[in-house]
């Protein structure tokens, strides 16, 4: 187990390695002098040199790229270009946002889709389960922008039973907070929910199969007791496994959907720095959020092989 | 020659039990693949023949109509400069169907390359391969591309050549896949012993065997791209306004919620309608090209 826990890390860090390198290659695929882009061409000569100075645009590639993946791996991702600040510090100050957005959205999707999986499994063929997978597809199809906007639209700005834009801090004003990720929460949750049923229902249709529940039904126990004691029991290992790896997916969506509700997360950080043309704070934001992204991904993994032993030997050959 | 045998067998049996199990499955199948098809089929035309079909130019401002709801004149209505909605939709769908056939060009190209030689080749040239693949793979694909168009810069080319990129390592992993498979068949041993060169046997002989598992996965990349399009556009880093753009229109009706609801409504059902329709036809097309393809490829990594 501590072998394949090692072996994991290990292999990690070729990823990592590859990651830093497109990381880096931002700033350096800029048409043209990046120095020009930022400053536009009317700065003067000094400006130019300064900035390039600072970015350390005046060494050779190879040795800039030495530089800068020797000060993030002791943590240091540069200053602003725009303020000056340091860009770990912005990230750690606004990653709080996003974090909540992600979890919130994750632990709501998989009860939605626990419950609409669950019961559409339990249905199997009928109207019921047939409404949950047309929901299901529906959800796997619209983009989250746009579920969204039409969540503001109804709750926000007809019936205006919840702010449409803005974040409270939840130290402040715990109420506030609530209700200002209530309809970022939805939408991503809601999205995220139609793939989760769908692998709920086929894990719980899998496991209704299995010789245990035919003993168990030859047991006497109820319908309810069953599905919920026994399959969904074991359904939860790949569907808990399965939300895992979407935390990772939700920090991709999460750029959208704070930028359409004003929270100001990582997702709003890279965008205003995209425009702002604050290379160094787009490159450290989906640097960070990158191997946030890997990470979860790799606890997920290991997590799962301690769930399931089979998984693990399985797993092992395969990779061999 | 033993283990060859049971390989074989083994794989009958599980072929013969699938197409036993998924007779229903393969008549869903096939009506996913209809309706996928028609839809995409749909879009396809709409984006061909735009300029015929349009009743307005999408950039025409209507200005005494501005906001204006469906009708007679304008069948979706205007948005806020009084541009004609539906006209805007339908030289979107040729915007969204030119990023994605270049994303997926793009996509194709480089990962059909790549993935055939970490897959022919192997050794060390494949394991190098397959680890960049494998970081590249490990950054959510928005995040990417968005840090792509962020140096490159705003514009259909860019914003499709960003995609593109994003979406190699996916092609690569599964081309190299089915090149895996079917390196170890029986025909192309055979041809190796005739003497083919290796580059020939790549070409004439695995290569038409692994376009299945391409078209598949292009279909799904050709979605995955009109959604991050759609997406860049939305937050302003893709296509450049007044570019007739869904993203950029739904951007734009974000802002007069409390004017119309005909702004934001189109734009997104027809995002929704050619996604849903593109991975109809992707998840048909994989059951009908070779329902087999999932079982006989797990049957391999596993012997």
């Amino acid at each position: 187990m501590i072998f394949y826990i090692v072996r994991r890390l290990l292999q990690l860090i070729p990823v990592f390695l590859v990651m830093s390198i497109v990381v880096f290659m931002f700033l350096h695929l800029v048409p043209g002098d990046p120095v020009d882009a930022i400053l536009g061409n009317e700065a003067t000569e000094e400006a130019k040199a300064s900035l390039r100075a600072r970015l350390g645009l005046d060494q050779p590639l190879i040795v800039q790229y030495f530089m800068w993946a020797g000060r993030v791996l002791t943590g240091d991702l540069g200053n602003s270009i725009v303020n000056g600040g340091s860009v770990l510090d912005t990230i750690l100050q606004k990653a709080g946002v996003t974090i909540f957005l992600a979890i919130g959205s994750v632990l709501l999707s998989v009860i939605i889709a626990v419950i609409g999986g669950t019961i559409a499994s339990a249905n199997k063929g009928t109207w019921i389960d047939l409404s949950v997978l047309g929901a299901a597809l529906v959800g796997v199809s619209i983009p989250s922008f746009w579920l969204a906007i039409l969540l503001m639209m109804t709750f926000a700005v007809n019936w205006q039973l919840l702010p449409s834009i803005g974040y409270t801090a939840p130290a402040e004003d715990f109420t506030e907070f609530v209700r200002h990720l209530i309809l970022p929460v939805v939408t991503l949750g809601a999205i995220m929910a139609g793939a989760l049923s769908r692998l709920t229902r086929s894990e719980m249709i899998d496991q209704l199969s299995q010789d245990y529940i035919v003993t168990a039904r030859a047991k006497g126990l109820s319908k309810f007791e069953i599905v919920y004691k026994h399959a969904l029991r074991n359904a939860l290992i790949p569907i808990v496994t399965f939300a895992g790896l979407e935390l990772g997916t939700v920090l991709g969506s999460a750029i959208v959907i704070e930028r359409i509700f004003s929270l100001p997360g990582l997702g709003q950080l890279i965008v205003e720095s995209i425009f702002l043309r604050d290379y160094p704070m787009v490159q450290g934001t989906i640097l960070f959020l990158s191997l946030i992204f890997v990470l979860i991904n790799l606890l997920v993994d290991i997590s799962y092989t301690l769930l399931d032993p089979e998984i693990r030997l399985g797993g092992e050959q395969r990779n061999d | 020659m033993t283990d060859q045998n049971v390989n074989v067998s083994g794989r009958l049996v599980v072929g013969r039990f699938r197409s036993a199990r998924f007779i229903s499955g393969r008549m869903a199948s096939n009506k996913m693949l209809m309706v996928g098809g028609v839809i995409v089929a749909v879009f396809t035309l709409m984006a061909i023949f735009a300029p015929w079909i349009a009743p307005y130019d999408p950039l025409e401002l209507h200005i005494k109509d501005r906001f204006s709801p469906p009708s007679a004149s304008f069948w979706l209505g205007t948005d806020n400069l009084g541009r004609d909605i539906l006209s805007r939709l339908i030289f979107g769908s040729r915007i969204s169907f030119q990023v994605g056939a270049i994303a997926v060009s793009i996509a194709i190209a480089g990962g059909v390359l790549i993935g055939a030689v970490a897959g022919f080749v192997g050794g060390i040239i494949d394991d190098i391969l397959m680890r960049i693949a494998d970081a590249l793979l490990a950054f959510p694909p928005l995040l990417l591309a968005l840090g792509l168009v962020a140096s490159i810069g705003p514009g259909l080319w860019t914003v499709s050549l960003a995609i593109g990129v994003v979406y190699i390592p996916r092609v690569a992993r599964v081309m190299r896949g089915s090149v895996l498979v079917e390196r170890k068949r029986d025909y192309v041993v055979a041809a190796r012993v005739l003497g083919q060169s290796p580059w020939k046997i790549l070409l004439f002989h695995i290569g038409p065997s692994t376009i299945s598992p391409i078209i598949v996965v292009a279909t799904i990349i050709f979605a995955l791209a009109i959604i991050i399009e759609a997406a860049l556009s939305f937050l302003g880093v893709g296509l450049v306004p007044p570019t007739p753009s869904w993203g950029i229109d739904l951007d734009v009706a974000r802002h007069y919620l409390h004017r119309s609801i005909w702004m934001p409504l189109f734009p997104g059902i027809a995002i929704s309608l050619a996604v849903l329709g593109l991975n109809l036809l992707g998840d048909g097309l994989r059951d009908y090209l070779d329902p087999r393809s999932y079982s006989t490829n797990a049957a391999n990594t596993g012997s």
